[in-house]
């Protein structure tokens, strides 16, 4: 009897811990809302406003990855934050690329590369602001940055063994397509106060 | 209430016997055929072949496999796929274009229309790509001569969505702008000769990263990718009743090899539009649209394609799709559909309001979902997309693909001339084109006419017709239009053929007739009503032999007194001789009668009953 209660209670403790796993991140699997990874924060003010605010009810992921490129050699890291408006039609997506990482914390400065102005590629740090329409499949409006502007991210802490990363920015981002695919944001957006806290999340690769 | 009983059964024993009589005869050999494992070779080239496949997370399975020719493995426009370890599926064509053994399109329906196969074989490499609710296969050329039968994940298919609409009639295959002859042929035959221009067609450029090349294995692979790819979006088209003329065109598969993959769809897609070697690319092709096929994983594999516009902007024409779901997820023609202007079912962003996909209900669940549909459903009845763009004139399983607020059919019928006309271009050899009503729905003759341009004078025309698609028969017509003549339900494929100077073009089109006098009849006005009425029983009308000679017997059966007409007709539909037309009521029976046919031309003829309630028709053929 009392050893049946004691493997009632081992079982008990197992389904408990399986229950309780920690997960890296939330990945919402059905619906119209995202099945990206979300972890912590990015919050800014974007031409004064909560840029959270700009849609009503808006849902927001925002996470880290790491790319790891060949030529320059080395680890890069990528901060992305969407911004959903509640169906999930239309979409703002702040991608930081080409941080470099390994951790270095302080300030990077962030230069454009506009492929509307001739910039095919570049491996310098940068930051751009896409608009999607539809579900987030066709792409509508983007923003690069005015390099005559102080446009930087600085990374404030790195924690390597829970890959938690947390920094501030300031950006100033003007729109490059011309005509404009819809006029729901300025031509400009000046980002200030921006704060992230977020964790690094490794995507699996494909058939892994 | 008995009677009624009576008909159910009646029906269902009909539908039994009719399906089992399918399955005996719709082929002679088939056209998959499953391999023992002793028979697959154990080469290097299979083992980095098998790893290809594994790095593919929708590939559930695969069969290797040969294929058997399409022409004896079908049967009266009948093919019957039997997958391995799988189901057995019976398609019905519905849109063919053969050539030759090598070179071929066949398009077929499954599934009260809700399944579509596309088989093609260009140069002798055939794909396939078979859509059914019950499951998703693809088949694609594997070394040693053999082919690879693959079975994809649907669950897998989380893909991304959009919309659409029309309020076209009945799909007429109304070529929106047929242009008049600059000048007029002074007499006859010419008539349909255009000056030569640029075809309208649009033109797609299919650029490839160096990922997606290796990805693919190699070119030849990689280009049965893309020719899949393009002819299923066409089938998106052809089933969807909008006129052939926005078919989707090759304009050629070019490296891009200075654009590489980063974790954002949206950073590539932008980088591509920036691209000043696409841009080359795209003029020195004279491509109105652009694909860029990329092997990444964006978004952990959340993102598959994504397109820079649904307005018809020329300049941002571009789309990005995944290689290894371009066909498997539907992605290629879900991305071009955006290119065409269309939108996802719930996007109102911008116009024309009814450029948007639809969602098909039955009690509130969403049961199919048309080509532009924006989100994934999770319940298994609509997990696999329809390749169909949304129409509220278009029927499949009984429901109606849109509304007159949801019909990306119309949509694409305006906007294919736009987007035709994005790039200049090139010059044509001799070309042609049939227009004509591809969906009949009214009994009668219907013209077909051969448009043709970019050749010179004289001009010579023939037609054959087909009832498989495959096995073609020559009408004895030799101007530009042919007239067929509808009396009963039917699927008839057209194939006309203009000559100048020693070149030939041809030209196919595939026409269904549904008229009134079906044996059932279904009421499917979109209402969810799915009520099936068992119409009266019509007289069966036999006649022998077919083909005849010199004499023709005709044998009918009356099931009840009536009064009975019959008559003979010609392909053209014009009564060339009366048989009986009785000014009072025949009794119930059979009846029979004669024709002297000896003096009559060889061809096509039908003979017609026409009673109180409703039309038979019988064709026979005369030889001689």
């Amino acid at each position: 009897m009392i050893r049946s209660q004691t493997v009632c209670l081992y079982l008990g403790i197992v389904i408990l811990l399986a229950g309780c796993k920690i997960v890296d991140a939330i990945i919402d699997t059905t619906g119209p809302l995202p099945r990206l990874p979300n972890w912590g924060y990015l919050t800014a003010e974007m031409n004064d406003l909560d840029w959270s605010t700009t849609y009503k009810n808006a849902y927001q992921v925002t996470h880290g990855s790491t790319t790891y490129a060949d030529n320059p050699k080395g680890v890069f890291y990528t901060l992305t934050s969407i911004l959903y408006s509640p169906e999930g039609c239309d979409r703002q997506q702040l991608l930081f690329q080409n941080i470099p990482f390994s951790p270095q914390t302080g300030r990077h400065k962030l230069v454009s590369c506009n492929p509307y102005a001739g910039c095919e590629s570049s491996d310098k740090p940068r930051v751009v602001l896409f608009e999607s329409l539809s579900d987030g499949d066709v792409a509508g409006d983007v923003f690069y940055t005015v390099d005559s502007e102080d446009n930087y991210i600085q990374i404030d802490s790195y924690n390597a063994k829970t890959r938690e990363i947390r920094g501030s920015f300031q950006l100033t981002l003007a729109n490059a397509r011309i005509p404009r695919s819809s006029n729901a944001l300025p031509d400009t957006l000046r980002f200030r106060n921006g704060r992230f806290h977020t964790k690094i999340i490794r995507y699996k690769g494909r058939g892994e | 209430m008995r009677k009624l009983l009576y008909n159910f059964i009646q029906t269902a024993l009909f539908t039994v016997i009719s399906s089992l009589g399918l399955s005996l005869q719709a082929q002679d050999t088939p056209f998959i055929q499953s391999l023992s494992a002793d028979q697959i070779p154990d080469s290097p080239e299979m083992a980095t072949y098998r790893e290809r496949l594994r790095r593919n997370p929708t590939i559930t399975g695969y069969h290797f496999i040969k294929l058997n020719a399409l022409a004896t493995s079908q049967k009266d426009g009948m093919l019957l796929l039997q997958i391995p370890d799988g189901p057995t599926i019976t398609v019905t064509a519905s849109h063919v274009e053969y050539e030759s053994a090598s070179e071929y399109e066949w398009i077929g329906k499954t599934d009260d229309d809700r399944g579509t196969v596309i088989v093609i074989s260009k140069a002798g490499r055939v794909s396939a790509h078979i859509s059914t609710p019950e499951g998703v296969y693809e088949i694609f050329s594997a070394p040693s001569g053999l082919y690879c039968l693959q079975e994809i994940d649907s669950e897998k298919a989380w893909d991304v969505g959009c919309a659409t609409t029309s309020t076209v009639v009945k799909p007429d295959n109304g070529r929106a702008a047929v242009v008049e002859p600059a000048t007029k042929q002074e007499d006859n035959a010419n008539a349909k000769m255009q000056p030569c221009q640029a075809l309208t067609y649009p033109r797609v450029l299919v650029l490839y990263t160096p990922k997606a090349l290796t990805l693919a294995g190699n070119l030849t692979n990689l280009t049965d990718y893309v020719n899949l790819s393009i002819s299923q979006f066409n089938s998106c088209i052809y089933n969807s009743g909008i006129t052939s003329a926005a078919a989707l065109v090759l304009a050629g598969i070019a490296p891009l090899n200075n654009l590489t993959e980063t974790a954002s769809i949206t950073n590539d897609l932008n980088s591509l539009i920036g691209n000043a070697t696409a841009q080359n690319l795209r003029n020195q092709y004279q491509a109105d649209l652009v694909v860029l096929m990329t092997d990444s994983y964006y978004q952990d594999g959340d993102t598959r394609g994504k397109s820079k516009t649904v307005t018809l902007e020329n300049a941002n024409s571009y789309s990005i799709v995944e290689l290894w779901c371009a066909t498997s997820h539907k992605t290629f023609a879900h991305e071009v559909g955006h290119l065409y202007g269309c939108r996802h079912d719930d996007d109102n962003s911008a116009l024309p309001s009814y450029a948007k996909g639809y969602k098909i209900k039955f009690l509130g669940f969403t049961v199919d979902r048309t080509m532009m549909v924006g989100n994934g459903i999770t319940g298994d009845q609509a997990k696999n997309r329809l390749l169909n763009f949304s129409n509220p004139n278009i029927q499949v399983s009984g429901r109606a693909t849109g509304t007159n607020d949801e019909n990306n059919a119309l949509r694409i019928t305006e906007s294919h001339p736009i987007i035709g006309a994005f790039r200049p271009d090139p010059a044509n050899p001799l070309n042609a084109f049939v227009d004509g009503p591809t969906w009949v729905s009214t009994p009668g003759g219907k013209n077909y006419e051969l448009y043709y341009n970019c050749g010179s004078a004289p001009y010579t025309f023939s037609w054959q017709y087909s009832y498989d698609g495959v096995n073609y028969t020559l009408s004895n017509i030799t101007s530009d239009v042919f007239t067929w003549y509808f009396s009963q339900n039917q699927k008839i494929y057209l194939k006309g053929t203009v000559t100048s100077n020693g070149q030939s073009a041809t030209a196919y089109l595939t026409v269904t007739a549904q008229l009134p006098a079906s044996p059932y009849k279904v009421s499917a006005a979109g209402n969810g009503n799915d009520t099936i009425t068992l119409q009266r029983e019509l007289p069966s009308l036999f006649a022998t032999p077919n083909p005849a000679d010199d004499r023709i017997n005709i044998s009918y059966n009356l099931q009840s007194d009536m009064r009975v007409k019959l008559d003979m007709l010609d392909q053209s539909g014009k009564v060339i001789e009366i048989l009986k037309d009785d000014k009072t009521i025949s009794h119930r029976g059979r009846y029979s009668a004669s024709v002297k046919s000896k003096s009559l031309p060889g061809g096509t003829y039908f003979i017609r009953l026409l009673t109180s309630q409703g039309i038979e028709t019988c064709r026979i053929i005369i030889t001689k």
